[in-house]
């Protein structure tokens, strides 16, 4: 087998899209949970991005974007919506990458709030963590759902009922 | 030694002028206190955050005095400001360390009157309050 074809079965191949899929979803459970827990403390992070200009939609955002990233959690784990979810996963990544070039350029030196109050600072790690993540989130969102993942169980489950059906 | 009142009752209190040479507890002072105290001009807000991150956005009329680099800025603010004014010192926030690594450092430097927000700028911020942002 030519490396590349090697490569592209590696990827491609129903185990491989099981763990991407399992990994994120676990790094979005994780992250929402210090969120979720402790609302002030992450809108303290987001005030320091000083991205948001009023008061209000910080708030807003400190309790609806741990949730939102609870679901995506959840659902990746699963293995439901995985394409939608990932999609919106990759647009979570592209702008919590954004933000932390934002700050960076602009020399703040402020806590990531990525994973809840955990004390760590915007930075190059960070940044390549999160782009790592995203290239995860992208690679879900082009694949096709693995057989793991519980829309596939259930299309399964599914279709000799429909050809009893027919 | 001598007494003076604090709080409506006689305290004994040092008359010694050398700062406290052990790490002192500092008063901590809440949102409403520290609007009163400000807007009366009463005390002194001094932020102890970095440059950029003090040029972002911070509580208006605050002098800025970065606690990383204390030894670079000290000189200018202690031309500015005199060792008996009550300061108030903060950073960004709970999770921020900087505001009582600066009162300690203010306090060996012989600042006495020293009080913590730390709330800091980000409580400021959330509970609606404007903010200065540039030098």
């Amino acid at each position: 087998m030519l490396p590349e074809n090697r490569l592209r079965f590696i990827l491609i191949h129903p185990k491989m899209l099981f763990l991407v899929r399992f990994f994120l979803g676990v790094v979005f459970l994780v992250s929402s949970f210090g969120k979720i827990l402790d609302p002030k403390s992450f809108a303290e992070n987001l005030v320091a991005y000083q991205l948001i200009p009023s008061a209000q939609s910080v708030k807003y955002f400190a309790v609806t974007l741990p949730w939102v990233e609870w679901f995506c959690g959840i659902f990746l784990i699963l293995g439901v919506f995985v394409r939608s979810v990932a999609i919106l996963s990759s647009g979570l990544f592209v702008s919590f990458i954004g933000a932390m070039i934002f700050a960076l350029s602009r020399g703040l030196q402020i806590q990531c709030g990525c994973f809840g109050a955990a004390g760590e600072m915007v930075g190059l790690f960070s940044l390549f963590r999160d782009s790592f993540f995203l290239a995860l989130s992208s690679f879900l969102m082009i694949s096709n759902p693995d057989a793991y993942s519980l829309q596939q169980v259930l299309v399964r489950r599914r279709r000799p009922e429909t050809k009893g059906d027919n | 030694m001598t007494f003076k009142e604090v709080d409506g009752r006689p305290v004994l209190i040092s008359t010694e002028n050398s700062p406290p040479k052990t790490s002192p507890v500092h008063k901590r002072v809440e949102l409403a206190e520290l609007k009163t105290l400000v807007s009366g001009r009463k005390a002194v807000l001094v932020d102890g955050r970095a440059v950029k991150d003090f040029e972002a956005g911070h509580i208006p009329g605050a002098l800025n005095l970065p606690a990383s680099e204390l030894d670079v800025f000290f000189p200018k603010f202690s031309a500015r400001v005199s060792r008996d004014q009550l300061l108030i010192v903060y950073c960004g926030g709970h999770d921020c360390s900087l505001a009582q690594i600066l009162a300690k450092a203010l306090a060996e430097k012989g600042f006495s009157h020293l009080k913590v927000y730390y709330g800091g700028y980000s409580d400021w911020f959330l509970n609606g309050n404007p903010v200065e942002k540039g030098k």
